[in-house]
């Protein structure tokens, strides 16, 4: 299997303060990944580093087989709810549209390429809508069809379901089943007790390793009575006392 | 009005037409710079740079007064000062980790303060009012020129980098995610800011200039769907007050850049009662039904 991310013996730190130390792991394309931790263990930066918006100080990341920063033409990004102006005047269409941006140019076909985002993440019918009067869960689905209309290989979501309502989770979870094999997906949870039952890959940031964090691979089972507003019932429990040796590359890996 | 209709058609009077055309060229950037400053919340930096110009002013006076630069032109002085503190709150806005506010305030005191002083040592009469708050009439076709040079350049870049500058001021962390050079893009909105604060302060001056960057494009913001829209909506209104606001100055006999700015004001005031009123009218109509 091809290797869409691998960590090798990462560090980084902010300044002083280090969040990383020395760790490695590694997701196959085409797979549902969770990235679990407390708040403030250091989920956002792992992610980050898988954007190429921050650099390792330590380490290797590579990322669609190069390094981070060749891959981000390549990958969406769903951040948490921004904080934006609500006086702002830019409709759906246009937020989505942002996700068609490479640098100074725009892919092209933009305008095809949108609205086949807009339809992907079920929001066809909000295009035309003033992004302002959409409520969180919505503007949530317009954040996922933005990230769609790079036409990604690998999908990256910040917290997306952080103060969601269970029908708009539900319909999230729905549109990243359908996207699950053709996409690599990461997402990022502070709920370390369950995952979403597409996940493939529990990576949990927070075990202290020397001076900075560790990222231990765990496994997880279907739970059998998760509660009924966590993805729709249908999650699986990480099983934090099974840990999985991770170097950042498995038998099953392609070179 | 007529009065004022009849001295942009006298031969003797070509200060009128200048100041008109002046206005009309200015509103395009009040309109499209102004949406942008609006929308990624720059007007604190802008009215920095804006009121540090007057350093610039009050040095090429003193420069020249002193015959050390003859014949310095005071908006050389100014176009040095508006780059230089735009560069040094460009450094501090992306690089400082702390206390940025405090920085840019600085900028804000001691670029005034310079040009007071400089003034306060320049032998003859320097008189900070008319830059401070603008003498279109003095407005010459050099002016004119330049601030035509400057909406054509703005408004190219403004059609060339549109969906850029919207994504870097909606989301600037997705915007560098995509690729987009949003440093780049926050220097560039900074340096032409710099330029542009130069050759408008001619219309009203360096303590309004900020006023009509902001206003009319807040007032725009009320109606418009887009930024675009905000940008063609803020130049349409930024065009009213000022042919407004320079009839009602010379009908009355008043300052024209006071005047324009108060005009634009109202229209920005009243465009919020009225808002107020449609959203109120529209939660009874709501709880009705």
């Amino acid at each position: 299997m091809k290797v869409a991310i691998r960590f090798l013996d990462v560090s980084f730190s902010y300044e002083q303060v280090s969040v990383l130390d020395k760790a490695s792991f590694h997701v196959h394309e085409g797979e549902f990944a969770a990235i679990v931790g407390q708040n403030g263990s250091g989920k956002t930066t792992v992610l980050k580093l898988i954007m190429g918006l921050e650099r390792p100080s330590g380490g290797q990341v590579e990322v669609l087989g190069g390094s981070a920063y060749a891959a981000r033409p390549h990958v969406g990004y769903v951040p948490q709810l921004p904080a934006y102006d609500p006086s702002f005047p830019v409709s759906v269409r246009d937020v989505v549209r942002m996700g068609v941006l490479h640098g100074l140019t725009e892919k092209r076909g933009a305008r095809a390429t949108v609205d086949r985002a807009l339809e992907r993440a079920d929001v066809s019918d909000l295009a035309d809508r003033p992004y302002a009067a959409l409520s969180g869960g919505q503007r949530r689905r317009v954040l996922v069809a933005r990230a769609l209309a790079s036409e990604p290989r690998l999908l990256v979501l910040d917290e997306p379901t952080a103060n969601m309502d269970a029908a708009s989770e539900n319909r999230l979870y729905k549109v990243l089943g359908e996207l699950k094999g053709s996409t690599t997906i990461v997402v990022v949870t502070h709920d370390t007790g369950f995952v979403s039952d597409l996940t493939d890959a529990v990576l949990c940031v927070g075990d202290r390793a020397g001076t900075g964090r560790s990222i231990v691979r765990h496994t997880a089972e279907p739970a059998e009575h998760a509660p009924p507003e966590l993805y729709g019932g249908k999650a699986k429990r990480v099983l934090h006392d099974v840990s999985v040796p991770d170097p950042g590359r498995c038998k099953e890996c392609s070179e | 009005m007529s009065a004022f209709v009849a001295a942009l058609f006298d031969p003797a009077l070509p200060f009128v037409r200048n100041a008109l055309l002046a206005g009309l060229l200015s509103s395009v950037l009040f309109g499209v710079l102004g949406s942008v400053v609006t929308v990624k919340r720059m007007a604190g930096l802008a009215g920095a740079i804006s009121h540090a110009v007057l350093g610039g002013i009050g040095l090429a006076l003193f420069l020249a007064s002193r015959g050390i630069l003859p014949g310095l032109p005071p908006v050389v002085g100014a176009l040095v000062f508006a780059v230089l503190s735009a560069a040094l709150i460009g450094f501090v806005s992306l690089r400082a980790k702390q206390r940025e506010d405090s920085a840019i305030n600085a900028i804000w005191a001691i670029g005034m303060s310079l040009g007071i002083l400089f003034m306060a040592r320049t032998p003859g009469y320097a008189d900070p009012m008319s830059y401070l708050f603008g003498n279109i009439l003095l407005v010459t076709t050099r002016d004119l020129a330049l601030l035509g040079v400057l909406d054509l350049i703005v408004v190219l870049l403004a059609i060339r980098y549109y969906r850029q500058v919207e994504a870097v001021a909606f989301d600037e962390e997705f915007a560098r995610a995509r690729g987009v050079p949003t440093e780049g893009v926050f220097l560039a909105l900074l340096a032409l800011t710099a330029v542009a604060v130069v050759l408008l302060q001619t219309f009203v001056g360096i303590v309004m200039v900020i006023a009509m960057l902001t206003l009319p494009a807040a007032t725009a913001g009320y109606v418009a769907k887009s930024l675009a829209g905000m940008m063609v909506g803020a130049t349409i209104a930024s065009v009213v007050v000022s042919t407004g606001g320079l009839a009602v100055a010379w009908a009355a006999d008043l300052p024209a850049g006071a005047v324009v700015v108060t005009l634009a004001g109202a229209v920005f005031m009243a465009g919020a009662a009225l808002r107020g009123l449609a959203g109120r009218k529209g939660r009874s109509k709501r709880g009705a039904a």
